[in-house]
């Protein structure tokens, strides 16, 4: 029994003891040991340490993750006196784990200052950037890769001799107009639009006119031919009767022209007609001599 | 009385003992842990990784502290709606970002397009773990960096594109590049991600400017209609002038035949004649001009028979008067 409890006891001293006298590093951070203060050694690789109990070590965990964040929103002036407003989203990791902790030691701030730094290269970078190099419809003229790669090396430079940060990347995360310039974007876009409906319309007039007169034409044109068509016709048919005509009349010249006239009087008289006739006429040959002579 | 306490104390002592196993017993069974089937294990010794790749299953590792399971969902489709540039009230109060830069700036959402018009644009995006180590130990907030990565990737595609094309054919384009670009940007820095699909949900101009992007879609319409139209007036035309003309032309065919006809008629009745006073000699034809006189002096109203002898040389006079 009274084994039991001793080595009970025994057991928990060693646990608290090895628990004191040592510590994890975890794969996703490094640890500065610092020893009252005074950084003795870093530890990089992820394991189980032994360092000197309470307070004659600390161990100090640094993230060695990648972090996000996003810098404020600041107003500039393009090269081409452009003014535009842009965000940026910066990925940056501790390299120097050691001079991190001596400078910054926690995250918040270094956020600050890569924020900074960020916004005042943004600043001397923006100048040599015209609006055409960040917006344009031929993407060979866009820039904002080298726009986003300056910024990194430039900060780059900076920040990992003076802080022990590497930057991994860093990109535009909004680009806008201040208020005033979206105003006149908005304007003119409306005003390409209207422009772009009026166009669409002033064809759809112009095409309908067209296919109108093509209309009128073309129906003229049929109407025309079938007009020569019908007088074609219409000639053939008194050519043929004149040709009839005249046969009959070579047959004998003076019946037909006898005939003709008979029939012509009995066109030409009607019951209106008034007709003055003298006896003399071959018709009353036998009106006053039943012999016909002047006997 | 000393006994008793002696035997109250043997009592808890072995008592003590059962619960001393019991727990040891227990502790040991902690270090069991169960993997689910869309899950990936990372299998940590005093935060050193063992194994990162530990399968679905059963499985047993030292307890704490010594050992720690963790465990990656990475067969599950993450999905992520991308709305930074979208301006509408209850998307505002989804998207932190998006009221962080409005509240400093004052400024609506919106991307610029490659012919600086402006857009709204959301998009989703699925994406699942492909590297659980990376995932877990190399990115502090993987979720924040893949929607900025995003966002960035939106204005890099869009800053190249007029907005006709993002409104209608470029929709396929924009997402292969964002696709690309922002996978790209992921492995650069390491943070285990894969994109699997891009959906472009609203893409549309920002409200203010609305109205006038539907009214081309109108006159476009208007267009088409004004040409219909005009086809139509043109048909209508078209099929009367070629009733017309034919009417035209079977008038004339008409005619033709009419006038043939008659003139046939015609002549075959001269010749019948003709035929007629060859055999019969002149009668006929007094007969005829007898027959025809009667017609015509019939048909006549008023017919004014003057009677005189063939002595007389004089003219006649006469006078004429109507009648009223």
């Amino acid at each position: 029994m009274r084994y039991l409890v001793i080595s009970c006891i025994v057991i928990a001293a060693v646990l608290g003891g090895i628990y004191v006298c040592s510590f994890t590093v975890s794969e996703r951070e490094y640890v500065v040991l610092t020893r009252f203060g005074k950084p003795m050694r870093t530890i990089k690789t992820a394991g189980f340490n032994w360092k000197r109990p309470f307070l004659f070590e600390t161990a100090n965990r640094v993230d060695r993750r990648i972090q996000v964040f996003t810098s404020q929103p600041i107003q500039l002036l393009l090269g081409d006196k452009n003014p535009i407003v842009m965000t940026c989203y910066v990925c940056w990791k501790v390299r120097d784990p050691l001079l991190f902790f001596q400078s910054l030691a926690n995250p918040e701030i270094a956020t600050q200052k890569l924020g900074d730094m960020i916004n005042s290269q943004l600043g001397n970078v923006l100048g040599a950037f015209k609006l055409c190099n960040i917006i344009n419809t031929n993407s060979t003229e866009i820039n904002l890769f080298t726009l986003e790669e300056s910024i990194l090396k430039n900060v780059n430079t900076r920040a990992q001799g003076k802080y022990g940060i590497e930057v991994v990347q860093v990109g535009i995360r909004r680009i806008a107009y201040p208020s005033i310039v979206a105003d006149a974007v908005y304007n003119r876009m409306r005003s390409e639009r209207e422009k772009e409906a009026m166009k669409f319309r002033a064809e759809g007039r112009e095409e309908a006119t067209k296919i109108r007169a093509k209309a009128d034409r073309e129906a003229t044109g049929i109407l025309a031919e079938a007009y020569k068509q019908s007088e074609i016709l219409k000639g053939e048919g008194d050519q043929k009767a004149l040709k009839l005509y005249s046969e009959a009349y070579g047959k004998d010249k003076e019946f037909y022209e006898f005939t003709k006239s008979m029939e012509v009087y009995k066109e030409i008289l009607s019951k209106d007609s008034t007709l003055v006739l003298s006896t003399d006429s071959v018709i009353f040959k036998y009106f006053n001599n039943p012999y016909g002579d002047n006997r | 009385m000393k006994s008793l306490l002696r035997e109250v104390w043997t009592g808890f002592a072995s008592f003590l003992r059962w619960i001393i196993a019991g727990l040891i017993i227990l502790y040991l069974f902690s270090g069991v842990c169960s993997i689910a089937q869309s899950e990936i294990g990372i299998h940590q010794r005093f935060g050193r990784v063992l194994n990162d790749r530990i399968q679905p299953g059963l499985h047993y590792v030292l307890p704490w502290p010594v050992d720690k399971i963790t465990k990656v969902p990475v067969r599950t489709i993450n999905r992520m709606l991308i709305d930074d540039f979208y301006s509408s009230d209850s998307a505002l109060e989804k998207v932190p970002l998006s009221i962080v830069f409005t509240r400093m700036t004052g400024l609506e959402p919106y991307c610029i397009t490659g012919d600086n018009n402006l857009v709204n644009i959301t998009c989703v995006i699925q994406f699942n773990i492909t590297d659980p180590f990376d995932y877990t130990f190399r990115v502090k907030n993987p979720d924040v960096m893949l929607r900025s990565m995003a966002g960035n990737m939106i204005i890099h595609c869009l800053s190249k594109i007029p907005i006709d094309e993002v409104l209608t054919r470029g929709k396929q384009a924009v997402i292969r590049d964002v696709k690309l670009g922002l996978q790209e940007r992921l492995d650069k820095a390491q943070c285990g991600l894969t994109v699997s699909f891009i959906e472009l949900r609203i893409i549309k101009p920002p409200d203010r400017v609305q109205q006038y992007f539907s009214d081309v879609i109108k006159a476009d319409i208007d267009r088409e209609k004004m040409t219909n139209e005009a086809e139509s007036y043109y048909n209508d035309k078209n099929l009367a002038a070629k009733a017309n003309s034919t009417r035209i032309v079977q008038e004339a065919e008409a005619y033709k035949k009419e006038v043939v006809l008659k003139a046939e008629g015609e002549t075959e009745r001269f010749l019948k004649l003709l035929e007629g006073l060859k055999e019969k000699g002149d009668s006929s034809r007094k007969i005829i001009y007898i027959e025809t006189i009667k017609n015509v002096l019939e048909k006549v109203g008023k017919k004014h028979i003057i009677g005189r002898s063939k002595a007389d040389k004089e003219a006649v006079r006469l006078k004429l008067f109507c009648p009223e």
